[in-house]
């Protein structure tokens, strides 16, 4: 196998590779083994790449609820603002609040998007976050 | 030309455009989820400013009735000049943000579709990206690098962020891995030539290409100034004496202040054109400042990427704006405004020293804490090392994608030792080729990368390419 890499051009030749270079491997791989924590955009859902959200993070909480910027969404073929198919059912909602909603459990999550869903017609948004914290 | 490599080279060459034929025709990416999420980059509405433009050489001007299939004709165009009242030279903040330029861009789909009413700039996303990588593989032929070429250029067609980019999205973002190929090509024909005698004029004519193609791709998307580094170290691979060097690099970098000044007389003089004949006739002109754009703001609104001790979010508009609320302007209350003649004010122009608020901002802040700015940066390299675009072999109905964790840092660790053993070869074509298709690093230590920012780099599929071309090498013999 090494053969492989050393055929040519010596490409890989770990004959070649001194004391300096297995440090220098250490390193690279302490570094890459240890990502830095910060947001996964690669969780959503990919459909909802195709939402209207072209600036920020895009976070989906279950089904068509997402959250965004400090709002919550519903992505919806029935309304449109000036960005797209969407309602806000949410507004200054927090991270708490969101990390809390996203903590709900499959049930209860299914049933919150039910209700949100049904009652999307008489929405005001920050009646609704009232409404929407009693829920929770 | 022998007829063998006429024939290897159609045949690789075939392969490739297939391939890019399926991506395009079966949206084969339309579902992608690696995206550039941080910018913005074309406004939707951009190319209602194109009508005018392309008729009357009047830029930037729209007319609030839509022009319709009737009215495609310079005569036409007249007509509709002379109604005076529909006509703006803004919408919201659109044009106003800069890349006046991308506007050249329609000019494929007006010119090859007839498409004048609303052009769209992914014909040129596609005639560029493809022609950039027709010269690369050429160019990597020429080269006799015929493994190599073929793999690394039906990597690139196989990838999910660029493919999406060029194919799917109606934005520019895929230009900036075209330029990367484009000089790349030229690089490498470059190295081909270093025994002729011409040789010197090759180089210039080489830095003549690589600064108009820059130049103008900078009037496209600012951002794609970042391509100056990686052009200025090329000669520093080139096999090149210091005084022709020093030549050169003078000579391209007075070129370069050159061409800037006439691309920004060229919008200028547009832009004074229209403006006249709208205060001439008495329209609403564009009372408020034409260019700008924040440079700071993402700057600031980005440090928070990684979990820090800073007390604010991350890419939130509202972080930014709480800065210059501090400060006694309220932003929402500017924008709320209009000019006289009706146009939207930004806070970029109605606050002085808009950037140097936010440039303050982040000194108190490195100042507050000294490892802020080195731990970010070193984030951001970890970051973006971690979540390249992944390596896929796109069978055109299905697609092998290697995107596990596990394997990723595998990858890593080869391509880490490639480079390694490159550097020991003395290997100084393919050192700067690195180099190059990592130019989209400089761009991740600036701004967020966890946003999509790090698949701009492309130096992976190189790596990848160079180490199965061994392998196949190896078993042929």
């Amino acid at each position: 196998m090494l053969k492989i890499f050393s055929y040519k051009t010596g490409l890989l030749n770990i004959k070649k590779f001194n004391k300096l270079d297995l440090f220098l491997l250490i390193i690279f791989i302490i570094f890459i083994m240890n990502p830095p924590k910060h947001y996964d955009i690669k969780d959503l859902n990919a459909s909802l790449e195709q939402t209207p959200f072209k600036r920020g993070l895009v976070y989906k909480i279950k089904g068509n609820l997402i959250y965004k910027n400090n709002n919550l969404y519903l992505i919806t073929k029935d309304y449109k603002d000036n960005y797209g198919y969407r309602i806000i059912v949410g507004n200054n909602f927090s991270k708490k609040e969101f990390v809390r909603l996203k903590k709900k459990s499959n049930k209860e999550m299914t049933f919150l998007l039910k209700i949100l869903n049904s009652e999307k017609d008489i929405i005001s948004s920050n009646l609704f976050k009232l409404k929407l914290i009693k829920i929770l | 030309m022998t007829k063998s490599f006429l024939y290897k080279f159609l045949s690789a060459f075939l392969f490739i455009v297939f391939i890019n034929i399926a991506n395009h025709s079966l949206q084969s990416d339309r579902n992608n989820i690696y995206q550039s999420n941080a910018e913005t980059g074309l406004f939707p509405k951009k190319n209602d400013f194109f009508y005018f433009d392309y008729y009357l050489d009047l830029y930037p001007l729209k007319s609030l009735v839509k022009p319709t299939i009737k009215d495609l004709s310079k005569k036409k165009a007249l007509e509709k000049l002379s109604n005076i009242e529909s006509l703006v030279m803004e919408e919201g903040h659109i044009v106003r943000f800069g890349g006046f330029f991308i506007n050249y861009l329609f000019y494929f789909d007006a010119f090859i579709f007839k498409n004048i009413l609303d052009p769209s700039v992914k014909t040129f996303n596609i005639i560029f990206f493809n022609f950039a990588l027709f010269l690369t593989l050429l160019s990597f032929f020429i080269k006799k690098k015929y493994l190599l070429g073929t793999f690394f250029c039906y990597l690139i067609s196989s990838n999910p962020f660029q493919i999406y980019e060029v194919y799917q999205n109606e934005n520019v973002f895929g230009i900036f891995i075209s330029i990367l190929l484009l000089l790349s090509s030229f690089y490498i024909f470059l190295t081909n030539l270093d025994k002729s005698k011409k040789y010197f004029y090759y180089v210039i004519l080489y830095s003549i290409l690589c600064v108009c193609i820059i130049s103008f791709f900078i009037f496209v998307r600012s951002n794609f100034i970042i391509f100056i580094f990686p052009f200025f170290l090329s000669f520093f691979f080139l096999k090149l004496n210091i005084v022709k060097k020093s030549l050169i690099i003078s000579i391209s970098i007075i070129f370069f202040i050159l061409l800037n000044v006439i691309f920004k007389n060229i919008v200028d003089d547009k832009l004074n054109k229209t403006k006249n004949i709208l205060i001439a006739n008495n329209g609403k002109y564009l009372d408020v400042q034409l260019q700008f754009h924040e440079r700071f703001f993402p700057i600031y609104v980005g440090l928070n990427e990684f979990k820090t001790k800073l007390n604010f979010g991350f890419w939130h508009d509202d972080e930014g704006n709480a800065v210059l609320e501090r400060k006694n302007f309220i932003v929402t209350e500017i924008m709320s405004k209009k000019s006289k003649n009706g146009y939207n004010l930004h806070p970029v122009n109605e606050i002085d020293g808009y950037d140097g608020y936010f440039k303050d901002e982040i000194i108190k802040l490195a100042k507050e804490d000294n490892y802020l700015i080195p731990k970010l940066i070193y984030n951001r390299l970890n970051y973006s090392l971690n979540n390249l675009s992944p390596i896929q072999f796109n069978l055109v109905l299905f697609k092998i994608t290697f995107d596990n964790n596990l394997l990723i840092k595998f990858f890593l660790i080869l391509y880490f030792l490639t480079v390694i053993s490159l550097l020991k070869n003395k290997s100084w074509q393919y050192i700067y080729l690195i180099i190059l298709f990592s130019s989209g690093a400089l761009y991740c230590l600036i701004f967020p990368p966890s946003l999509g920012l790090s698949y701009y780099i492309i130096a992976h599929y190189f790596l990848f390419s160079l180490l199965i071309s061994q392998i196949i090498n190896f078993i042929r013999t």
